[in-house]
């Protein structure tokens, strides 16, 4: 909010919020993203971890804010308030847990609850280096995202897999929007969504 | 270490354990039995989910549920994944997809469960098929989530010199294992299990409070740890070995005591009759606190546009185990503090208090002090730190010196160069009094009024000018319609007095009384209102350093500068009174107000530097 200093070395800030369930590799996938690093000890995230990473998208400045919730969400605390701010949100699955994958329903059903009606929306099968445990396919994963008409990429945070681009997509997605929408941001215009599966074709296989 | 409580022990205190039962008032128990048997008591009326035949390797149940979940879907899909589907076909497979998995999953559990009950066949097995069913899955949960963190949990930190190295293999992880199955050494393994225990206990006994939430796994591996610790220093003397059944009763002891005392930072749903969630409440009381000794780290943090429960979660949940190296020493002085008035979460929020005027500077410099707060360090100054949150605790004065700029960056905060809670006596504060803050401002050149220009309020200054000023005064005027009719009425009268005299009156007629001995603020009935009868408002003198330039003008007539700068101090005043009314009674105060704030603030730092200039010359 008014944190932005007037010499802001972006020209845009997007508000980027990873959810899913416990487990499935939200911070894993953040840290490989912000940091390029990957740690297999990874540790619970409690509350809300926070992190900032500038991106130039067709040359367009982007600061992004990348706010990763605690997967505990039968007890979402302050998920559900920081929803409303979010203007992209990546949906991550394990596809070694296909309750994870599951959830993604549920988690949806919370997006369009408390989230703005236009937020734009990436589903993440995460985890799709370890393909002996694979039990999530990738069609399955695809199936899901044309059904809600959102892109969809199957990534590895621990072999680098796709996770620059799954980022770099949603916030060019965010990044258009704002754009057509005159950098209104979320609540800028009121009328209906109806940008069906835009971008549902590009699945992204791994391995 | 240093503040053990005084109550009367029977026993000197020798372990660790013990002294942090006797600060949280943990009843001695005349016979070390009884804790013994209530806890095996729990453990027999609460077995773990049926589902899960191999007792304590959480390895085997947790790959099991996903084992028979895809297997299930194999079945459902009839082997093969079927390619391309219309919408609604899919819509419709996917649901009886999962009612049938989660029919043939439960199915299987049950069986499961009969075929260990009679393989165990024991007599305390009988009655329970009942219970289990009805709660059955919820338990089955909990253990799974249980398990999850636990896979995950890292090895305690610190205060193990000796010991830390065996204890803190707790969970290796292999290195292609991103599912965080524990591989673990015998070590490990029996701890994993007591924690396992322990924790899925507490969760069923407190079902009908919050239960098991994520981070709890954090604060009782810190127990377990300080029960290890004092077990190695006892074997080292006395050749007995603690049962590892004791050692789960003793953890169970104080992790109930301390996670019940703390369950409200852990809780997501507002109490009965109350709007406010516990941690929401607790992270308010934090920033009124922050408020009550620094006013412009507190107007800071209520700028970042996030609510202060962000970054505190983290660190009350884990009661600040993942900010120090030490944990097991942190803990000791915090459960110190504990008593006479102090609660467990009131010491929390006193530390979180103490933490944020550390960090004052780099808090109030950064301009990215939201990622900085979200991502602090882990503390190396752990004493400043609590010497800090000591004083917060017995509410006493801090002096705060002028905030340093870490990184350049203009500041848009008001610096009080002293400040004390409300509750000191204000005699004593005058004596501390220090030249505000002249030698600390980087802030850029600005152009000021001409005197001739000044009456039509069309000068700027700097970024803004006094008409802006003007109406975002306005504006914050607007807002005060929700507040309580005494309060708007008294606003409305002094508005408009202030707005004629603040901005269109000459000065000479607008500032009757700069003269006097105290300040105007001070001695504005409306700057008074929101102080009565309330302990946590912003005490008056928490501005001292601002009235300075004031005191000085005694001696001389009071300059152009000094006496704009009085009268923007007023007007600071009234700002901040209207957003502290507004926040203690949960009313949103728009970000305008508080940019105004800040401005405004900034202009009459601006202008008390030039009058502090003009009289020197």
């Amino acid at each position: 909010m008014s944190q932005a200093s007037n010499s802001a070395p972006y020209d845009m800030q997007i508000k980027l919020l990873m959810i899913g369930d416990s487990g499935v590799g939200k911070t894993c996938l953040l840290l490989r993203y912000a940091n390029d690093s990957f740690s297999p000890t990874f540790i619970t995230t409690i509350g809300i971890d926070f992190k900032i990473k500038n991106v130039d998208v067709e040359g367009t400045r982007i600061k992004l804010q990348i706010w990763d919730t605690a997967g505990q969400e039968r007890f979402r605390t302050i998920t559900t308030s920081y929803f409303r701010g979010a203007q992209g949100i990546l949906l991550v699955y394990d596809v070694t847990d296909r309750r994870s994958f599951e959830s993604i329903r549920n988690w949806i059903s919370q997006i369009q609850q408390h989230a703005d009606v236009h937020v734009n929306k990436i589903l993440v099968g995460n985890k799709c280096d370890m393909l002996d445990e694979k039990v999530v396919s990738t069609e399955e994963g695809q199936k899901l995202a044309s059904e809600f008409g959102i892109p969809f990429f199957e990534c590895s945070a621990k072999n680098d897999i796709h996770v620059e681009s799954s980022f770099m997509h949603i916030a060019k997605a965010v990044k258009d929007r704002l754009k057509a929408d005159g950098q209104g941001g979320p609540s800028a215009k009121t009328g209906l969504n109806l940008k069906p599966n835009q971008s549902g074709g590009k699945d992204k296989k791994c391995c | 270490m240093m503040h053990a409580s005084s109550s009367s022990s029977i026993a000197p205190v020798e372990s660790r354990a013990a002294r942090w039962r006797q600060q949280l008032r943990i009843r001695p128990q005349p016979h070390t039995n009884v804790v013994r048997s209530s806890f095996a008591q729990l453990v027999a009326q609460f077995p773990y989910p049926s589902y899960d035949d191999n007792d304590g390797d959480p390895t085997a149940n947790k790959a099991s549920p996903n084992a028979t979940a895809s297997k299930v879907s194999e079945l459902a899909h009839g082997g093969v994944v079927p390619d391309l589907d219309p919408l609604t076909a899919l819509v419709r497979e996917t649901s009886e997809q999962q009612q049938r998995l989660e029919s043939l999953e439960l199915k299987y559990r049950k069986e499961k469960a009969l075929r260990n009950r009679a393989g165990k066949g024991g007599a305390s097995d009988q009655g329970r098929t009942l219970v289990e069913s009805e709660d059955y899955d919820e338990n089955a949960v909990t253990l799974q989530m249980i398990d999850k963190d636990l896979a995950r949990l890292p090895p305690p930190k610190g205060s193990g010199q000796n010991g830390s190295q065996n204890l803190a293999g707790v969970v290796v992880s292999k290195d292609e294992d991103t599912a965080g199955i524990p591989t673990s050494s015998g070590t490990s393994d029996e701890r994993i299990k007591t924690l396992r225990r322990v924790l899925y206990i507490y969760a069923c006994a407190h079902a009908e409070a919050i239960g098991y939430r994520q981070g709890m796994h954090e604060i009782a591996s810190y127990i377990l740890f300080a029960l290890e610790l004092d077990q190695q220093a006892e074997e080292s003397l006395v050749a007995v070995a603690t049962s590892q059944e004791q050692i789960a009763s003793d953890a169970y002891e104080l992790l109930e005591t301390i996670l019940t005392s703390i369950e409200c930072v852990y809780d997501a749903t507002p109490l009965p009759g109350q709007h406010e969630k516990p941690l929401e409440a607790s992270a308010r009381r934090v920033l009124q606190g922050v408020q009550t000794y620094d006013a412009a780290l507190a107007l800071r943090l209520s700028q970042l546009g996030v609510p202060p429960q962000l970054y505190l979660t983290k660190w009350m949940r884990l009661m600040y185990s993942r900010e120090v190296t030490d944990v097991l020493s942190l803990w000791d002085e915090l459960f110190a503090y504990v008593g006479e008035g102090s609660t467990l979460v009131t010491v929390l929020e006193a530390v979180a208090v103490g933490r944020l005027l550390s960090w004052r500077d780099r808090i109030c410099t950064d301009p990215d002090a939201l990622h900085f707060l979200m991502n602090l360090p882990i503390e190396t100054n752990v004493q400043r730190w609590l010497d800090l949150s000591r004083k917060v605790i017995h509410k006493q004065g801090i002096p705060l010196p002028p905030i340093k700029a870490t990184t350049p960056v203009a500041p848009a905060t008001s610096i009080p160069a002293y400040a004390v809670p409300h509750s000191a006596p204000t005699g004593s504060v005058n004596s501390n009094w220090s030249q505000p803050n002249a030698s600390l401002m980087s802030t850029p050149q600005r152009t000021f009024p001409s005197e001739a220009g000044n009456e039509s309020g069309v000068f700027s200054v700097g970024r803004f000018s006094l008409s802006a000023v003007k109406e975002k005064f306005e504006q914050a005027k607007h807002t005060t319609q929700s507040l309580s009719k005494r309060l708007y009425d008294e606003w409305e009268q002094q508005q408009h007095h202030r707005a004629t005299d603040a901005f269109e009156r000459p000065y000479s007629d607008a500032f009757p009384d700069s003269e006097h001995d105290t300040p105007t603020a001070i001695n504005d009935p409306l700057t008074q209102v929101p102080y009565r009868n309330d302990d946590t408002a912003v005490p008056a003198n928490v501005y001292n350093g601002q009235s300075t330039p004031q005191r000085q003008s005694q001696a001389s007539p009071p300059t152009l500068e000094s006496q704009w700068a009085s009268r923007v101090q007023s007007d600071v005043h009234v700002l901040q009174n209207y957003c502290m009314t507004m926040e203690r009674s949960q009313a949103h105060v728009p970000g305008t107000v508080w940019e105004a704030l800040a401005d405004l603030e900034m202009l009459r730092q601006d202008l008390s530097r030039r009058a502090a200039g003009t009289r020197r010359t």
